[in-house]
């Protein structure tokens, strides 16, 4: 199995107000209106080689969930838990985001 | 009030003063006659638990010459062991080999030395303190020995202007990573000197043009800067974190007493640590609010620079013009070239 692991030399958090405004409107997609640009707030703050990085909702969910235990299908099983969308777009932005992250060195799939 | 969801959770950075005692009197000090006593060790580190809770990732201690606080290492120690990532700035003059061993210990993440000449007595005579150079290039040293990653941090001014990048081969020689350059803030004895030292508009302007273009020769240390007006340079692409000042949006400053600032620059206090919640004064201080909301004033007002420049360095601007939102008194944008 290929887990999937965020780079040890990494500082990051959560920006939890962000992230719980994110999910609330995602369970309450109404909402958006009151500040439509809340979906692409960064929830997951990264700082590497003194560049910092912000990840939205589902970027952030991908990362939190790369702690070296789950490998692709594991993380894309949990995301389906999370957002309403079906497997096969869920599964390309996952695969989008990982090859992005992967490529800047951020993140690492290995055996 | 309504909270800012754009702005970050909390602070990334908390630059900590635990004390203002120095064993030096620098021609361009914030802090030397600021008297704020100090706190007990347990509230010390009740503050540690309370930041890293909060998810503040970095504690920069600073002051005052953080070497001369007597619990330094235990302080340093407990916060690392919190999960804060600690470094500090130094001016290097006790950090003795047995003092980088401490560092070590403590956990620091890295420590940042103060060199504002690659002339020793430029240095010197600016730090006031006979032998300080030699033993910033030693305390480099001593880091290097012990796995402590170091920086050098420079207050760029009229007497290293010229010849500022004679300071890149000391960082290769020293083992310093990164190369700071701080731009001249104007408080405290840097005020008081400014005639002095600080650089006129057109030559900062001068300044950075010629540093971006260093830096992007340089590859084996990084170079660094703090100047919103960077912006302005032509061809520049800052890519900053945030547009404007970082203090405020990504740090806060804290004093000996626990008071809150904006940044060390800005001496406005806007809550204590100990006293009232991080969250209220994060997110509702008015001050920070004002910070974060500038209006362009004067020349700033359609100045295609305004989106990332936000008026340049908000303590300089406030330290000169007792204002947040006028135009910072080193951009060398003149309004009539701009409109024409
Ligand atoms: S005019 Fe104002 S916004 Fe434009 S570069 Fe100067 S300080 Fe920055």
């Amino acid at each position: 199995m290929a887990v999937l692991t965020r780079a040890p030399s990494v500082q990051w958090r959560v920006e939890e107000h962000r992230e719980e405004k994110a999910l609330e409107v995602l369970a309450d997609p109404d909402r958006l209106g009151e500040d439509p640009d809340v979906m692409e707030l960064g929830t997951v703050t990264i700082l590497a080689g003194g560049v910092m990085h912000q990840l939205n909702l589902l970027g952030g969910r991908i990362w939190t969930l790369c702690d070296g235990t789950r490998d692709r299908a594991a993380v894309l099983d949990e995301l389906l838990g999370v957002f309403e969308v079906d497997r096969q777009t869920l599964s390309r932005d996952l695969d989008e985001f990982l090859a992005d992250m992967i490529g800047k060195g951020l993140i690492r799939e290995e055996e | 009030m309504k909270r800012n969801d754009g702005l970050l959770s909390a602070p990334l950075t908390i630059n900590w003063s635990l004390s203002y005692d120095c064993n030096f009197s620098c021609s361009h000090c914030y802090s030397r006659d600021l008297g704020d006593g100090g706190l007990p060790r347990e509230e010390i580190f009740r503050i540690a638990d309370l930041l890293a809770a909060k998810g503040v990732m970095f504690v920069n201690f600073g002051g005052g010459e953080p070497l001369v606080y007597g619990n330094l290492f235990d302080v340093a120690a407990y916060a690392s062991g919190a999960g804060l990532k600690v470094t500090m700035n130094s001016n290097g003059f006790l950090l003795e080999r047995r003092a980088a061993a401490e560092i070590a210990r403590a956990g620091f993440h890295s420590v940042g030395i103060s060199i504002d000449s690659p002339v020793r007595e430029v240095h010197d005579r600016f730090r006031n303190m006979p032998g300080s150079f030699d033993r910033a290039l030693a305390a480099l040293d001593h880091l290097r020995e012990a796995g402590v990653p170091s920086t050098v941090s420079c207050v760029v001014n009229r007497l290293n202007v010229n010849n500022w990048d004679g300071m890149i081969a000391l960082c290769s020689d020293h083992g310093a990573e990164t190369l700071y350059l701080h731009n001249y803030k104007c408080t405290g004895m840097g005020l008081a000197n400014m005639g002095g030292l600080d650089l006129s508009p057109e030559e900062w302007g001068r300044f950075y043009a010629g540093a971006l273009e260093i830096q992007r020769a340089v590859n084996d240390i990084t170079i660094s800067f703090d100047d919103p007006i960077m912006a302005a340079v032509p061809g520049h692409d800052p890519r900053t974190a945030v547009p404007g000042s970082t203090c405020g949006k990504l740090s806060l400053h804290l004093k000996p007493n626990g008071d809150l600032t904006p940044c060390g620059f800005i001496p406005v206090v806007i809550g204590n640590i100990l006293e009232d919640e991080l969250d209220d004064i994060w997110f509702y201080s008015p001050v920070l609010q004002s910070m974060r909301a500038k209006t362009p004033q004067g020349k700033c007002d359609g100045c295609e620079s305004y989106k990332t420049c936000l008026g340049g360095c908000t303590a300089r601007v406030f330290a000169l013009t007792g204002t947040f939102d006028q135009p910072d008194p080193h951009c060398w944008i003149e309004e009539e070239d701009r409109d024409g």
